[in-house]
């Protein structure tokens, strides 16, 4: 299986304790990464598999984390062309299931705290 | 195979080389987007960042070219000529190398091939070179002759198109010759108009001014009215803004904006007189008015007679009224912290008894009652220094402190924020600004503290300006420990979260004013400011009970107000 790559080009990022903003100079978007979606890009590096990607995460945010958790992330990431090559969002149908399942095993609260989130605005003229 | 003349040995006056290209060159500390001759990002002394070996090339001077053509850091000027000397360097080793015979060309044909070096880079040089190569075109070893475009520029005038024609007159190309007849049509129709409307030849005027006006005829014919108007009067600096005015607004790098840093090199060396300094000295202090303008669509030509120039956040701008009350009445609209200085302006304002505003020569607005108009031209002296100023970073926010604790609230017009500054005051915070937070590259907020203006009425109102008696404003900069994230609702209760400060970060960046255009320093500073402050977020209601709670949260980390003061 293809490994997910971050698009880099055309893009200012700043790290900022455990967030990422990102600055999407294509089209004038501002977006935060919270920490469980940064990670997810960071090793979004074209040589990190999912099974890999899932791997990193349970050793950043502990064993709740697994492979939904991942998979919502790199939904976000491409729904926000923040992904090039390598993964292909999934329809949203499958994207909820992940959020159900990740609710269902942690709980609401924690499901919360682990899932990648990414926060944009678009910086008017 | 290009040849210089055969055999001399010499040398390569480097040193008049880099007069000769850098005297009308301007310096770019951040990367900017140019179109000439195709679009490339430049900085420094237009250093090509597309170029094969741009990576290498400023890792010498200690920059990173990513960074650079992001827009995250700027080029000091000492390394832009350090900079620029590597490209020089490269560019002889390139010419040498080349060109048989370098050595032994004259100092002003090695300039003007080292010129079209520097600029083409190595890459273009090679495509380029190879096709003059192919072309059928009288060389360097013909019989030298005094250069016309070198030798005597004041005496250049259409002759020089002519003997650039005669120059290549043999050529077969026929798009060569073509080129060489309508160069020649552009000058002869730009020197009969200047001539028409001037008393004053054009044979006589600098080969660059030649080539400025010949190029505007080209490119913008009845638009240019202004600027023709003021090159035919020999008012040179009106001339320039006319050329800036001219730039589209989404490409300030447009060839008439580096023609206008042109002329105005060009009255600063003395190699034009501008007839504006003839009547500024003369003993009637009025300036020239050309007509009475009523359209809006005439306005360009209008020109206070009373004016004053003045430096704020490292922006020069003039600003100009046609009555003396007036103008000292617009003073105080001024950025705080304004002096005035005897600096050019690069940027011009001008307001008139009769409600009108223009700026940079172009009509901007015209507001009838006085207050309103002052307001609104403060609104753009405002906005226009925070776009431009070089060392800051403005951020629309209010921003109080409490002991050495700053606390910004980001947030724009009618957003609620001037109100809930307004209460913070009154409660002894130490006012700072109710319009931007002015982030230094240090990250340190500066005062800007006008009065308060608080927007009453539809969006879109000016507001009233209200000073708030105990706005004491601070003249020192001080770091942001507090970032308050708030928005109104009626009826709310203050009950604020901890946030993340890539979220308080986020929230700045959305409210500065130069985000899109210079995104790198803009993410730089909102990253400065949340460095050391605390975020916090939530809905308020009325702003005299948020700006107590505020005032808790500062007090619980030590910070308290000194409540005498209010």
């Amino acid at each position: 299986m293809a490994s997910p790559a971050a698009r880099t080009d055309g893009l200012i990022t700043e790290t900022i304790d455990d967030e990422v903003v990102v600055f999407d100079l294509d089209d004038d978007f501002v977006s935060r990464l919270n920490r469980p979606a940064s990670l997810v890009w960071r090793y979004c590096d074209g040589r990190h598999s999912i099974a890999e990607l899932v791997a990193i995460l349970v050793e950043e945010l502990g064993d709740t984390a697994d492979e939904d958790v991942v998979l919502i992330g790199l939904d976000i990431l491409a729904s926000r062309g923040l992904i090039v090559s390598g993964y292909e969002e999934r329809d949203a149908a499958a994207h909820l299931l992940s959020h159900e399942r990740l609710s269902s095993r942690v709980g609401i609260d924690t499901a919360k705290a682990l899932a990648p989130m990414v926060f944009s605005t678009w910086l008017r003229p | 195979m290009i040849e210089a003349s055969c055999d001399s040995p010499g040398q390569v006056d480097v040193e008049e080389a880099r007069e000769a290209i850098l005297r009308y060159q301007t310096g770019r500390n951040w990367v900017a987007q140019v179109d000439d001759p195709s679009p490339r990002s430049e900085i420094g002394f237009g250093f090509d960042l597309n170029r094969s070996d741009a990576s290498a090339m400023l890792s010498q001077i200690g920059l990173d070219r990513e960074a650079v053509l992001r827009g995250r850091v700027p080029i000091s000027d000492e390394q832009m000529s350090e900079l620029f000397d590597l490209t020089l360097a490269k560019a002889v080793e390139w010419g040498e190398r080349r060109i048989p015979g370098f050595r032994g060309l004259g100092a002003e044909r090695q300039s003007a091939l080292l010129e079209i070096i520097v600029w083409l880079g190595p890459d273009g040089c090679e495509k380029t070179f190879d096709l003059l190569e192919r072309l059928p075109v009288p060389t360097a070893c013909d019989p030298p002759r005094p250069s016309p475009w070198f030798d005597d520029p004041g005496a250049i005038g259409t002759a020089g198109v002519p003997g650039l024609a005669r120059t290549i007159h043999g050529s077969p190309d026929p798009e060569l010759r073509a080129w060489t007849r309508s160069i020649s049509l552009l000058y002869g129709r730009a020197r009969k108009r200047y001539e028409f409307e001037s008393d004053a030849s054009f044979a006589r005027l600098p080969h660059q001014v030649q080539a400025i006006l010949a190029d505007v005829q080209h490119r913008s014919g009845d638009r240019a009215d202004r600027f023709w108007s003021a090159a035919a009067d020999r008012r040179w600096m009106d001339a320039q803004l006319a050329l800036r005015a001219l730039a589209p607004s989404d490409k300030p790098q447009a060839r008439f904006t580096e023609q206008a840093d042109v002329l105005k090199r060009l009255v600063q060396d003395g190699e034009l007189q501008d007839r504006r300094a003839e009547r500024r000295h003369a003993s009637d202090p009025r300036l020239h008015l050309t007509r009475q303008e009523t359209d809006p669509s005439e306005h360009s030509m209008r020109i206070g007679a009373f004016r004053t120039v003045f430096e704020s956040f490292g922006v020069v701008a003039e600003l100009r009224a046609d009555d003396p009350g007036l103008l000292a009445s617009a003073l105080a609209i001024l950025p705080p912290g304004w002096r005035p200085v005897a600096e050019e302006p690069n940027v011009q304002f001008v307001v008139h008894t009769d409600g009108l505003i223009m700026m940079d020569g172009g009509y901007t607005a015209r507001v009838r009652d006085r207050d309103a108009c002052l307001l609104k031209l403060g609104t753009l002296v405002h906005h226009r220094v925070a776009c431009e100023a070089p060392a800051h970073t403005f951020a629309r926010a209010g921003v109080v402190a409490v002991d050495d604790c700053g606390i910004v609230i980001p947030g724009g017009p009618y957003t609620g924020t001037s109100t809930l500054v307004e209460e913070l005051v009154r409660l002894g915070a130490t006012y700072f600004s109710d319009e931007y937070a002015v982030v230094d590259l240090d990250g340190f907020v500066h005062p800007f503290g006008n009065p308060l203006s608080i927007r009453e009425g539809r969006h879109g109102g000016l507001g009233q300006a209200r000073v708030v008696a105990a706005s004491q404003p601070s003249i020192h900069p001080i770091r942001a420990h507090l970032v308050v994230l708030t928005w109104y609702t009626r009826g709310a209760e203050w009950r604020p979260t901890v946030r993340t400060r890539a979220e308080g970060a986020c929230a700045l960046l959305e409210n500065t004013v130069t985000a899109r255009s210079r995104p790198g320093s803009a993410l730089m500073a909102a990253r400065r400011v949340v460095d050391t402050a605390l975020v916090l977020a939530g809905e308020r209601g009325e702003a005299r009970t948020a700006a107590e709670a505020v005032l808790e949260t500062a007090a619980a980390a030590g910070y308290t107000v000194d409540r005498s003061a209010a």
